[in-house]
């Protein structure tokens, strides 16, 4: 991977060149990650540094100093703006050079790029592919407007596996019956059409950055004694009760939302956001949600069994997408339509992003 | 988190495939490493996976899945087959897709290809260059047949040298002495074979075109001091070398009489990464004690040779053309040899390779 060098006569561009991720919204990190700052951290492939403005909105722009190159993370936020420890050149959170001691005349050229950011559900989010974002952040009403109705916890895994790769794998419905032996039979997923369709998930996404499915199934009837285990499992899977599994998932080219259903009955729901550190270091992470029942006991036992499941699940999943190839010698079959599907709406985004900025 | 990417960096996801390694067979792991679950393994620069099939024999195959590209390593083993972990496709020893959950015709690229393998001497062996071997992999009696007239051990160094650097270093008789401080009255000799029959003494012969065998001499032995404090005064030192392009048999006489035998094959792992591994056989006179010391003293002999190669191999270049002189015709002739069966390698490399692309071809069709 090329890192492009920040040369401000040249009007740097945002896009990483080499790196094949979608334009959309990504992960930077957690909200408590960044105090004050500055904080040096790596996104995209490239280098960048975040800190907080003087109204606590943080600011994320390459790392380096137009000027001499110096390091903005070794500097200081002065004033809501950020001081370059070197000649102590300022930026303000528009990216303007604000000061440059003993100069008058600030060159037209001395800023820096910056990058769209929104702070939403405790996680600080970056916009890539172009300068100006093509569609809002998708909401998650389960994290914000709705919290009070769910238990949460919040999850982070680290994969050598691609962007893609984690985001692909809602849509390759047949791995929950042969990685996670989810007793589902049989099993089905419909490609939905319209946004409002999974309108349980949030308000609706912007129609042309948006993709959706629904996976669904009657469960298999296993007899307690003669499949003990399998049965065992598979009862926790539903919380004891329910003979018919549902999955709504949709999402935008960097990121989706889940809820699960047992009988038609909204069980839990997941946001999934992607961290692209770079091609090859990603973090999946977000949050998982189960719905309170109004009894305490039943709340508990819930939470600890969809925890456990969906950890289980997370731990069989990311050893595959650290070791799969990707050289694009997939053979099709008749379940990875949806699959396909997915690839090409993900590969159209990421050639947004390559067209994104020049 | 951090050491995960750590260890993605340095290793990366796609190795340098080889080009320049003969048709032959090579030592892929010991047998004892493979039990009843698949294992990783890297040759030749391409990302394998090793396994066993119903009847213990061992499968070597391309490491990734061919429908989503999971890793097979990661698969179990199931009814004789190896199990994809993703989508629990299933291959038999052969390479066959034999299920697909959930679809009822397979389709006709759903397959991998298999190296041909053969399982001798405590090692798996893996055939590279062409769909068959081209010959069948040596005999070597001293650990078949002739096993209990031996103390053995087996042997197993990491070097970044090329499988012809390796190789040819039998054939390079005088850094034995310049190198390993062989000293002798006479200088050594080193005839090559033209006719098998001269290598009766290292086992049955090997097929005529991939045989390549020498005669090392030093009829004017100065032993080592450590050998004369012990009361062995050998004069005459002999050593039979013969084998194939990536393997060699080696029997040691001294005064005729034999003394210990080797077997020698190579690891190639990727580009800069080979294993020397076999075995060392030390011939058992009867004098228990005598035997015990001749092994000990053997031992060390042979590990502070192999220290010495190891070291030049670290530190030599395979890119400089050389100066070759007189003392330098058994390496060069290795050397043909060792080429023309790289060549042969080749033909089949380019012809595999056109062949899977015109089948990638025809699938998407």
């Amino acid at each position: 991977m090329t890192l492009e060098l920040e040369r401000p006569s040249t009007r740097p561009s945002l896009v990483a060149r080499g790196i094949n991720l979608a334009a959309s919204w990504y992960i930077a990190f957690p909200s408590g990650d960044l105090r004050t700052g500055p904080k040096a951290f790596e996104l995209f492939g490239r280098p960048l540094v975040a800190w907080r403005d003087r109204d606590g909105q943080p600011v994320v722009m390459p790392r380096y100093c137009p000027h001499a190159g110096a390091s903005l993370a070794l500097g200081k936020v002065v004033d809501g703006s950020l001081e370059c420890p070197f000649h102590h050149w300022r930026f303000a959170p528009s990216g303007q050079c604000v000061r440059i001691p003993g100069l008058d005349r600030i060159p037209a050229i001395a800023r820096q790029d910056r990058y769209p950011v929104v702070e939403r559900y405790d996680f600080v989010w970056v916009w890539y592919g172009s300068p100006e974002p093509m569609f809002p952040l998708p909401d998650f009403p389960a994290c914000e407007a709705d919290r009070g109705r769910y238990l949460a916890y919040r999850y982070a895994d680290a994969t050598t596996g691609t962007a893609r790769r984690v985001l692909e794998n809602a849509y390759d419905y047949f791995h929950f019956l042969t990685l996670h032996g989810l007793e589902v039979s049989p099993m089905r997923m419909t490609l939905l059409s319209d946004p409002r369709d999974a309108r349980d998930n949030g308000p609706p996404i912007a129609a042309e950055a948006w993709m959706g499915a629904l996976v669904e199934g009657p469960m298999v009837k296993l007899h307690p004694l003669r499949h003990p285990l399998r049965s065992l499992r598979s009862a926790a899977g539903a919380f004891g009760r329910g003979d018919r599994f549902a999955l709504l998932v949709d999402g935008w080219p960097g990121g989706q939302r889940f809820t699960a259903y047992i009988n038609g009955e909204e069980v839990h729901k997941a946001l999934l956001g992607i961290t692209p550190i770079a091609e090859n270091r990603t973090i999946q992470q977000g949050w998982a949600v189960v719905k309170r029942t109004g009894s305490i006991v039943r709340d508990a036992l819930h939470y600890l069994l969809f925890y456990a499941q969906n950890r289980a699940g997370t731990m069989q999943d990311i050893p595959i997408y650290d070791t799969t190839r990707s050289d694009g010698n997939d053979i099709y079959v008749k379940y990875d339509l949806g699959l396909l599907r997915f690839r090409e709406y993900y590969q159209a985004w990421v050639d947004r992003a390559n067209r994104g900025q020049v | 988190m951090i050491e995960r990417w750590r260890r993605a960096q340095t290793s990366p996801a796609v190795p340098a495939e080889q080009r320049d390694l003969p048709a032959s067979w090579y030592i892929a792991l010991r047998s004892q490493e493979l039990a009843f679950r698949p294992r990783p393994l890297q040759l030749f620069g391409r990302l394998l996976v090793a396994w066993r099939d119903r009847g213990g024999q061992a499968v070597v195959m391309p490491r990734h899945c061919p429908h989503m590209g999971a890793s097979l390593a990661l698969g179990k083993i199931v009814d004789g087959c190896i199990r994809c972990p993703f989508h629990h496709w299933r291959f038999d020893a052969s390479g066959t897709c034999v299920e697909i959950p959930g679809i009822e015709r397979i389709p006709v690229i759903a397959r991998q290809s298999v190296y041909p393998v053969v399982e001798r001497y405590g090692f798996v062996w893996v055939w590279y260059g062409s769909a068959a071997p081209l010959f069948p992999l040596p005999a070597f009696p001293a650990l078949d047949v002739d096993r209990d007239r031996y103390m053995a051990y087996q042997f197993s160094d990491a070097t970044p040298a090329t499988v012809r650097q390796v190789l040819e270093n039998a054939y390079d008789h005088h850094h034995f002495v310049t190198l390993h401080g062989v000293r002798a009255a006479q200088p050594l000799t080193l005839t090559m074979l033209s006719d098998q029959d001269a290598a009766r003494d290292n086992g049955p012969p090997i097929a005529a075109d991939a045989w390549s065998g020498a005669v090392l001499e030093c009829p004017m032995l100065e032993p080592p001091a450590v050998l004369r404090a012990l009361g062995m005064t050998p004069r005459r030192f002999r050593v039979l070398i013969d084998g194939w392009p990536a393997g060699q048999r080696f029997t040691f006489f001294v005064d005729d009489r034999v003394i210990a035998r080797e077997l020698l094959g190579v690891t190639p792992i990727g580009p800069g990464q080979t294993v020397q591994r076999g075995w060392a056989m030390i011939e058992k006179t009867g004098a228990r004690w005598r035997d015990a010391l001749f092994y000990l003293v053997y031992h060390v002999q042979h590990r502070a040779g192999t220290r010495q190669d190891l070291a030049i191999y670290r530190s030599a270049s395979s890119e400089v053309p050389g100066v070759p002189v007189k003392y330098d015709r058994g390496v060069i002739k290795f050397r043909e040899h060792y080429r023309r069966w790289v060549a042969r390698a080749g033909a089949e490399r380019d012809h595999r390779s056109d062949r899977s692309g015109a089948d990638r071809k025809g699938a998407a069709e």
